[in-house]
């Protein structure tokens, strides 16, 4: 069975069938998998699903589910998460509506290597079994028959069975080849370079590697530098081995190969190829990290061997005992130990056997703090400890251990050690914004509340209960919860009156949920409060001109130094300079327009928009400080305006707009044009270019290729102004002209039906759109 | 030396080599192009290097039609009589291969010495005539038709430099068109050194102005010139589509790169792929499309490049995939996320045209970068039930929640989410889901997807009921294997909904005996030891809403009302299933025949 010959018919299929987008993501979605493409095979999968099962393909369905899988678990290893779909797959591809799908057997493999993954070495039974019995099923012309003999030797070779591994491989192969299919000792490459390594036979390995062609996707071109890095080590050729080992950075997405690079790592660490230092101890906790959390146990486990092996060559005793602890926590994870705890605990007494860091120690915590420290984190982390133990009570040791532990990539344990100062010292308000910070930076909210909720019951003193209600309020906002920050920031403001960002969070979140009165007179507190002019006077301005208390406004203008005009009454000025406003549509895009500024924090807004468009031409509106865009570049003064967030329409402009549309007039009686418009305050907008061409409606001048210079402009009309005033200037002053314009829009809403219908024929004759 | 042409047979077997070349070694007839006037640029550096005389290099490339040819002529070096046998008679034996040997080489381009040979492709016969500074008193010319043989003849001698003259073949006549010509300049030699010109040396050089990376800020102090002139050159190369805007490459970020990159002004879809990138190795064009050099994401975007790191393959077409190629690629990634970021700062204009033009391409951008997702989180739409919104849009509707619909949970997820009133993200389209889940992530809230457990818990909210009223509820609506959740959700219009649990399902469809035709022994025996591990739950749930006004009134309804009311309720959870038999767990026509016989009795004992 060929399953890339279905997978060519069904492409062509689909096309013929006129759904392209089907074909193209029956032929993409291998490659993002293989290639470690895994947010682009994510983006399109459940509409690959959507798409098999609309064109009623259940082989289809099997397949994309197939890939998705192949991507989650062999390459990214999220077995935890998978497995159930996995299962699942396995019922629907043997089930009634894919009967005889192709990849029923793929799709077995999938579920089997979840095993693989889980714990190797403690299915190698069950997946012997299962891999096997597949065998049985099928031929060496089945592509799946490299997959399903590839699982069989690596779980021979999981048994530690690796003689028998390598003969098994020879056999296959042997069976390919008697097939006509593939080149000697190129289908198995991987797993017979594994094995050769794991029997001690780096020179065959790597003559392999050395003549195989070119790999077929990215995760085998980064397997096969692995491998090579190893014999290279192996064999002592050192230089060309860290040549040719990826680097972190590449081996990111490869999930599947974190195990592999760790041992190669490990393994030019110690013959001093590379640093054996704590970078490397980061990077192989943050893949132990990854494998665990995804499900993939013994591999996670192997690579805390391998950070306990290089912290015992490095003597670094704090790391081997924390990667010791690692491997106990995973252990029981493992379907079977095969000897993972002896291991563990000869491990822990190696550890144990180091001595203990004693780093000399300055006079004071504070000298130590100062320190340069070239060992990095793990070292300082020895040495914050110990001076804990002299200086048990000093909040900056405390802070310093912490961010020696972040920096390790153990932010949890950092969270413990400040979380247990706390503890016996409740009054360490740095260690406790220090702490509830972190809870807010790793999105841990629960924590948090708990934290600030517990000192919060305490009662204890005013600048625990403080630091808790902004946490809290943070917390809220980070979940979209206003009231909730608005209560934490009352009470913390009664707590503490003198927390200036406290009341102008709080005065903005009220101006925002409409309670104005509250937040203006919160802000004349502050101003009386705080005489230094600053954020609250603006905040202040806001909040008052959407009150009309322009007092308030006139106030804060003084303060702040801005000239309005009048002495009293509302504050509009007439010759305000330009400036944009950003308005957040329904539909969340952001509409930057022109506007004149008439106020310290308000503005009319100048630019049309096209019919259907939201329409804010003639709005009033109300924008905070400070503007969105950064203060122009020295060469850049002459064309910079302010970009300020609207933040609320104090008066829609309600303007009526229309288009007008035609042959382009010429300047100058398109200027009258505007003039007579102005004049009954109607404004123009033109939109059109010297690119916009229309034809001539003159029957005389129906030529081909005659085309004339359009004209399309938007015309924007104040409520107050009477529609039939607008179409009589308009009628007297185009009157007599050769090429009449056309205003289909203003005549509809006046039901100026006769002239409509006019205006309509005349625009079929301009080849006007509409 | 005699004035007869000598006739001399190269000293390879060329027939073979030229069908080679043909075919594989130049897939495009403008290479050719390239080649001659990279010999041609490299013999003016060999004068430059040997020739202590004052001299300007320049090279004249000629295209006529009329008489199908084409010639290129430089006042480089020149050959001599020797130098002809020996260079242009022998492959791999190029000039400049001896020059780079003796460590003089940096400014040429030739590596293989049989850039020659691809003038053969595309002529009948090619004629070259030269005058050597060694002997500037003695021209030379040699004529070949094919290459196997040639011959060399005498020639006055004239100014010092080589014309090669291509009288073409029939199918490469292309070659003889100025224009197509100076398009071919213009792109492949447009980073050369010496000025190129097309027709005669009068003309205006085609490879000026050089490319805006290599004109200093002196040079272009303005910001708006320098940001036209990028553009410009932008559309010199990007054949599809207008540039919106550029990026300039610098060397940084582990790679040495000089260059451009532009995003393309024209719409795309989710997955398209218009990636081009030309790259420039010494001056010379060696790839036209090295789209690998952009990440995957940036189906959106083109470039051109100037890397003397990168390595060409022998045929100089392509890129060898080595360390310098993916340092260059992670050059290009990091210049290209720091010039949308610096976009969305500082012209706010141009971003959001990007946005609103690749909307969908930068969903799934933002998928493989955390820092894409940071600058386009709050800006990218995503298809709802009532059209395209950004999330902070979504969210201003539905509070902390997103619901997301993916067709998964049975047909009641689509009837419960519409009668919400909230728009629901599309999941089955391109990149919503995911692009949803990680915003959500970011900016907190919550994912609300019917039919997974968290999501169900999210929308029902299991409600306290009094004994009493279990029973009711029970006696009114118990079925096999469906556990009864009393609830409050919105909208209180809904009476009830009936949801799979697909965990517990393929739990029961495993451990049935006909599973054991299906599928093997060994490999379900490992599916039934992992499924003895999921929870044992029914194999669905029903919610009863106590919000909803009609459950209500079926519960405070003496019991034969009662009965025909549930009837009726179950009937309508199936109508609105829309007959997703596993969603409702009796089939439609079941469903009809319990509405009619309910509302008959209903209406019946109201007489």
């Amino acid at each position: 069975m060929d399953i890339w010959d279905w997978v060519e018919r069904s492409v062509e299929d689909a096309r013929k069938a006129g759904r392209h987008r089907l074909a193209e993501l029956i032929l993409r979605v291998p490659q993002w998998a293989t290639n470690d493409d895994h947010a682009q095979l994510d983006a399109v999968m459940p509409e690959a699903l959507a798409l098999a099962r609309e064109a009623k393909s259940p082989w289809l369905e099997v397949y994309f589910r197939h890939w998705n899988l192949q991507s989650r678990v062999l390459h990214r290893l999220e077995v935890t998460e998978w497995m159930s779909e996995a299962a699942r797959l396995l019922d629907y591809a043997h089930s009634d509506a894919a009967k005889g799908c192709p990849q029923s057997v793929c799709v077995t493999q999938d579920f089997a290597s979840c095993f693989g993954h889980l714990d190797g070495p403690g299915y190698v039974e069950e997946r012997l079994a299962a891999a096997r019995e597949t065998l049985s099923r099928i031929d060496a012309t089945w592509p799946c028959f490299t997959c399903i003999s590839t699982e069989c030797a690596a779980a021979l070779a999981d048994g530690e069975r690796l003689e028998e591994s390598l003969a098994f491989l020879d056999k296959q192969e042997a069976a390919l080849l008697s097939a006509g299919l593939g080149r000697l000792r190129q289908r198995f490459l991987g797993s017979r370079v594994d094995t050769l390594l794991e029997l001690g036979r780096p020179r065959e390995a790597l003559e392999l590697l050395e003549a195989a062609g070119d790999p077929a996707d990215e995760n085998e071109r980064l397997e096969r530098q692995i491998h090579q890095a190893r014999a290279l080590g192996l064999l002592g050729q050192l230089d060309e081995a860290r040549e040719v080992l990826p680097t972190p950075d590449m081996m990111k997405p490869a999930l599947n190969l974190y195990r592999l690079w760790a041992e190669a790592a490990g393994l030019l660490a110690a013959k001093g190829a590379r640093p054996n230092d704590w970078l490397l101890e980061r990077t192989l906790l943050e893949m132990e990290d990854a494998l665990s959390k995804n499900g993939a146990v013994r591999k996670a486990f192997g690579i805390a061997r391998e950070r306990a092996w290089l912290a015992l060559l490095r003597r670094a005793r704090t790391t081997a005992l924390h990667a010791c602890a690692r491997m106990e926590a995973l252990l029981p994870r493992l379907r079977r130990p095969l000897g993972a705890d002896v291991d563990v605990a000869r491990t822990r007494a190696e550890a144990l056997a180091l001595p203990r860091p004693q780093p000399p120690l300055p006079d004071s915590p504070d000298a130590l703090l100062d320190e340069e420290r070239e060992g990095g984190p793990e070292e300082a982390l020895d040495a914050y400890r110990a001076a804990r133990e002299r200086w048990p009570g000093h909040e900056g040791l405390v802070q310093a251990e912490a961010s020696a532990l972040e920096a390790l990539g153990r932010a949890a344990e950092a969270e413990e050690v400040l979380r247990a100062h706390l503890a016996r010292e409740p009054g360490a308000l740095y260690v406790l914004r220090r702490l509830l910070g972190l809870y807010l930076q790793r999105r841990r909210l629960d924590a948090l509340r708990a934290l600030a909720g517990d000192l919060l019951g305490q009662g204890g003193p005013v600048g625990a209960q403080a630091t808790a209600r902004w946490y809290l309020a943070q917390a809220a906002l980070a979940e979209q919860k206003p009231d909730e920050a608005k209560t934490h920031l009352r009470a913390l403001v009664e707590l503490d009156p003198d927390s200036l960002p406290a009341t102008l969070r709080l005065a903005s979140l009220e101006r925002e949920g409409g309670e104005l009165e509250a937040a203006l007179a919160r802000l004349n507190v502050a101003v009386a409060r705080w005489p230094e002019p600053g954020p609250h006077d603006w905040e202040r301005m806001v909040v008052a001109t959407l009150m009309d208390r322009w007092e308030a406004v006139r106030d804060s203008a003084a303060r702040l130094g801005l000239p309005v005009p009048g002495e009293s009454g509302p504050v509009y000025d007439e010759d305000g300079p330009l400036c944009r406003v950003r308005f957040i549509e329904e539909n969340g895009e952001l509409s930057d327009l022109f506007a004149e500024q008439t106020g310290p924090v308000t503005a009319r807004v100048l630019s049309i928009a096209l019919p259907g468009y939201p329409q804010h031409t003639g709005d009033e509106v109300v924008f905070t400080m400070p503007p969105l865009n950064p203060p122009p570049a020295p060469e850049d003064q002459g064309r910079h305006t302010w970009l300020y967030p609207v933040v609320a329409v104090k008066r829609p402009g309600h303007q009526y707009v229309f288009e007008l549309e035609g042959v382009h007039p010429g300047p100058e009686p398109l200027e009258a044009l505007r003039t007579a418009l102005r004049g009954v305050d109607a404004r123009v907008s033109v939109r059109s270019d010297d690119r916009y061409w229309v034809s001539s409606p003159l029957p005389e001048e129906q030529v081909d290729g005659l085309e004339l210079k359009g004209l399309y402009a938007l015309v924007a009309v104040p409520p107050e102004v009477s529609l039939a005033g607008v179409d009589a200037v308009l009628r007297d002053v185009t009157a007599g002209w050769k090429y009449p314009l056309v205003w289909r829009g203003l005549l509809e809403k006046l039901g100026r039906e006769e002239e409509l219908a006019r205006h309509r024929e005349l625009a079929e004759k301009y080849n006007l759109e509409g | 030396m005699t004035e007869i042409a000598e006739l001399v047979r190269t000293q390879v077997d060329l027939s073979g080599l030229m069908r080679v070349l043909a075919k594989n070694l130049y897939s495009t007839p403008e290479v050719a192009v390239r080649e001659l006037v990279q010999n041609a640029h490299d013999s003016c550096v060999r004068r430059q290097l040997e020739d202590k005389s004052a001299f300007e290099p320049r090279i004249i490339v000629t295209a006529d039609p009329a008489a199908g040819t084409l010639a290129i002529r430089d006042t480089g070096a020149g050959l001599t009589r020797e130098e002809i046998d020996r260079y242009l008679a022998t492959v791999g034996a190029g000039y400049t291969g001896r020059l780079r040997e003796q460590g003089l080489g940096d400014g040429l381009i030739g590596q293989f010495g049989i850039g020659f040979l691809s003038a053969y492709v595309v002529s009948e016969r090619v004629e070259l005539s030269t005058t050597s500074y060694q002997t500037p008193d003695q021209g030379w010319l040699f004529s070949s038709a094919g290459g196997e043989r040639y011959s060399v003849r005498p020639h006055p001698a004239g100014q010092v430099g080589t014309t090669v003259l291509l009288r073409l073949n029939e199918r490469f006549r292309l070659l003889s068109n100025p224009e197509a010509v100076s398009r071919l300049l213009q792109r492949y030699c447009c980073l050369l050194p010496f000025p190129i010109h097309l027709a005669d040396a009068s003309a205006p050089p085609v490879n000026r102005p050089p490319p805006p990376w290599r004109l200093s800020a002196e040079e272009v102090p303005s910001p708006l010139r320098r940001k036209r002139l990028g553009l410009e050159f932008a559309s010199r190369f990007e054949r599809q589509f207008e540039p919106l805007c550029t990026f300039d490459v610098a060397p940084g970020h582990g790679g040495e790169a000089r260059g451009l990159l532009w995003i393309q002004d024209g719409a795309t879809y989710g997955t398209s792929d218009n990636r081009n990138v030309c790259v420039f190795v010494r001056g010379m064009m060696v790839s036209r499309d090295a789209r690998d050099l952009l990440p995957e994401w940036a189906g959106f975007c083109g470039g051109v490049i100037e890397a003397d790191g990168l390595n060409p393959t022998a045929s100089r077409e392509d890129l060898q995939k080595d360390a310098a190629f993916h340092a260059t690629a992670a050059q290009l990634r990091e210049t290209l996320i720091e010039g949308l970021a610096t976009l969305a700062r500082e012209d706010a204009a141009t971003w959001r045209r990007v946005v609103m033009r690749h909307n969908e391409a930068l969903l799934g951008a933002a998928l493989c970068d955390d820092r894409l997702l940071a600058l386009l989180a709050d800006v990218l739409k995503v298809p709802t039930s009532e059209g395209d919104l950004t999330l902070p849009a979504i969210r201003r509707r539905s509070g902390t929640r997103v619901h997301i619909s993916t067709g998964e949970a049975g047909g009641s997820e689509e009837v419960l989410f519409r009668a919400l009133g909230v728009p629901v993200v599309e999941g089955t389209r391109y990149a919503a889901l995911p692009f949803t889940q990680r915003f959500v992530e970011r900016e907190g809230g919550a994912v609300v997807m019917l039919g997974t457990r968290e999501g169900n818990a999210q929308l029902f909210r299991p409600a306290e009921v009094s004994p009493e009223t279990l029973e009711k509820l029970k006696a009114l609506f118990a079925e096999d294997g469906v556990e009864l959740v009393p609830a409050r959700f919105s909208p209180p219009a809904l009476p009830l909904v009936r949801v799979p649990d697909r965990d517990a399902e393929l739990k029961e469809r495993l451990a049935r005996d006909e599973a054991d035709k299906r599928i093997g022994a060994a490999v379900l025996g490992l599916a039934r030891a992992f499924t003895a591990t999921l929870p044992s739950n029914a194999k669905a749930r029903l919610y009863l809403n106590l919000d909803a006004p009609a459950l209500q009134a079926v519960l405070a309804a003496p019991p034969e009302r009662a009965k025909e009311g549930a009837a009726l309720l179950r009937a309508l959870c199936t109508l609105v299933a829309r007959g997703d038999e596993r969603a409702v767990g009796q089939s439609v026509s079941t469903a009809l025949e319990q509405l009619s016989g309910a509302l008959a009795a209903l209406l019946s004992s109201g007489k």
